[in-house]
């Protein structure tokens, strides 16, 4: 089984009959909101599976933000908290620096499909290599 | 492996019936590109249109860019395993160029993924697209496809036209003809003992829709690392699919004319012992960065260097690569110099990479996409401003109305180009 935080409806709408992905669906037009709670579930022992920064968008680029932990809990990976944790830092900055825009709802479906594109390819691999 | 690249210099390029070269001017026949285009149905409109260096134009959403070049003799075609071209291995015979000239494709995919050339003012200080005679392929798709197809639709677009172009060159005799030769890796290591062995690492962007690399038309998802002559790179084994942020995009055309690849042949045999090229990918999936990075390393140390530059293509997930690839080989006892570009922030202040490790201290930069310029209004403009402050780089009020344009470089193709080419730089003074 894998965790799936994320809070593009697009990517819900896509993996939310796949037995053995579980979704955490967040509420938040902000990626900070994702990648808060998906360091939550590494500092309890999940494993990241896909990588925070997807997608090379920066974080004040994209509303849309999906990550993969694993759902098993093993001990702490500290590098993968570390690369959270950096991941954290430079999104605050990012949007201390200029907030995400209000895009217009085209935009926001192209956002969301790049998301949905990039997080499915983590999806895939994860599922072809069983290391969940 | 030995390559003949055979440069026809062009000087410039004008619309007419018969494509062809007469003492350095190209011609080329719009109607006949087009026609080829539109050959795939899932493009609704194509048209040509040129933009010369200095020209008050502003180009833009730029995709890709690529060089037009024919394989004269030698195996294989350019471009081999994709748009519709066989597989072949390439990288040895010849190959003429229409050197000076480039391909672009033009317009939308998705709303923030493309970028602009300015071919005068500031702006064309920023790209090295601003100095090439460009053809530029203004794409539309057809209504309802879905966005993946008609990528691929607008990339094939773009690859075979360049091919037609490139046809031209068949023929000519080339205005300078340089040799590169790649020779076995044991007969390289016994070749320059004195001087140290190096390896470039080019790590390929390969995330997903429109972050994606095509590695003799494979998917650069799929490979595990490998190792490559460079000369394959100079026959377009290596195509760009994506369009990252626009300013650390490595287009096609820089692959064909790999800087990296260009220096490290012209210190060969003088300062170092140029070994070869080990491309690897960018995945998201993290067991795969693992994987990757291993290969990286484990190459490394097999083809016994003792040094590898190693470059990225993108921001953020790429940055774990590079840290990865970096940490790796230097455990094996290797040096590693790191090429990359930064995102400080608008201050400058914010760490430049999402990634670091203790290793990676021998970096060179190719600027910081974050900083802001106005570029003056052109006269002309091939294909449209409508998604200027949505792209990545623009900002709501970027558009001003007298149609100068405010944003961060990283709206600009190939600004910070983390293979170089480019012509920014960070200093320690």
């Amino acid at each position: 089984m894998m965790i799936l935080i994320t809070n593009n409806e697009d990517v819900v709408e896509q993996w939310k009959n796949c037995r053995d992905i579980v979704i955490m669906k967040r509420e938040s037009d902000n990626m900070l909101d994702v990648l808060y709670c998906s360091r939550d579930l590494l500092h309890k022992g999940h494993c990241l599976l896909t990588h925070p920064f997807t997608g090379s968008l920066k974080p004040n680029e994209s509303p849309y933000k999906s990550i993969l932990v694993s759902e098993t809990v093993k001990q702490l990976h500290v590098d993968h908290v570390a690369t959270i944790e950096q991941c954290i830092a430079s999104a605050q900055k990012s949007l201390e620096n200029r907030p995400i825009p209000i895009y217009s709802e085209k935009l926001l479906r192209d956002f969301r499909l790049i998301d949905k594109d990039l997080i499915s390819n983590g999806i895939m691999r994860a599922q072809e290599s069983h290391q969940k | 492996m030995k390559l003949e690249i055979g440069n026809i210099f062009i000087k410039d390029v004008q619309l007419g019936q018969e494509t062809m070269i007469n003492e350095g001017l190209l011609t080329i026949n719009p109607e006949l590109l087009a026609a080829k285009i539109l050959e795939d149905e899932r493009i609704k409109s194509a048209r040509v249109e040129l933009a010369k260096p200095g020209e008050s134009v502003r180009i833009t959403p730029v995709k890709d860019v690529m060089e037009p070049r024919v394989k004269v003799f030698g195996k294989g075609t350019v471009f081999p395993g994709v748009a519709a071209n066989k597989v072949e291995q390439v990288g040895e015979g010849r190959t003429h160029v229409l050197k000076g000239t480039a391909v672009m494709t033009v317009g939308k995919i998705v709303g923030f993924q493309e970028g602009i050339v300015d071919m005068s003012g500031i702006g064309a200080e920023y790209t090295p697209f601003s100095k090439t005679l460009n053809i530029c392929l203004v794409l539309e798709p057809m209504e309802g496809v879905e966005t993946h197809a008609y990528e691929t639709a607008a990339r094939e677009a773009g690859l075979k036209v360049t091919q037609i172009i490139g046809e031209v060159g068949r023929n000519m005799t080339p205005d300078e003809v340089i040799s590169y030769e790649h020779h076995p890796i044991p007969h390289l290591a016994a070749a320059y003992p004195h001087l140290p062995k190096i390896g470039y690492v080019c790590m390929l962007q390969s995330q997903g829709l429109l972050h994606d690399t095509y590695v003799y038309g494979v998917d650069a998802k799929k490979i595990i690392p490998t190792l490559m002559s460079p000369t394959e790179f100079m026959d377009g084994a290596v195509v760009s699919g994506n369009c990252v942020a626009s300013c650390d995009k490595i287009p096609t055309y820089l692959h064909q004319n790999d800087p990296l690849i260009e220096d490290l042949y012209s210190k060969h045999g003088k300062e170092l012992n140029f070994m070869g090229v080990i491309i690897t990918n960018e995945n998201v999936f993290m067991a795969d960065k693992e994987r990757s990075s291993d290969g990286v390393a484990k190459l490394a140390k097999m083809m016994g260097l003792d040094g590898v530059i190693i470059s990225e293509e993108g921001y953020g997930n790429p940055d774990t690569d590079l840290m990865m690839n970096c940490r790796k080989v230097e455990a094996q006892g290797i040096k590693t110099v790191l090429v990359t570009d930064e995102f400080p922030g608008k201050d400058g202040k914010s760490e430049s990479l999402t990634d670091a490790v203790k290793e990676a201290d021998a970096v060179v930069s190719c600027g910081q996409g974050n900083l802001v310029i106005t570029m003056p209004p052109m006269e002309r403009l091939i294909g449209t401003l409508e998604d200027i402050e949505t792209m990545i780089g623009g900002y709501e009020g970027s558009l001003k109305k007298d149609g100068s344009i405010e944003a961060e470089i990283q709206i600009i193709i190939s600004a910070t180009s983390a293979i170089g080419g480019n012509k920014l730089a960070a200093r320690m003074y």
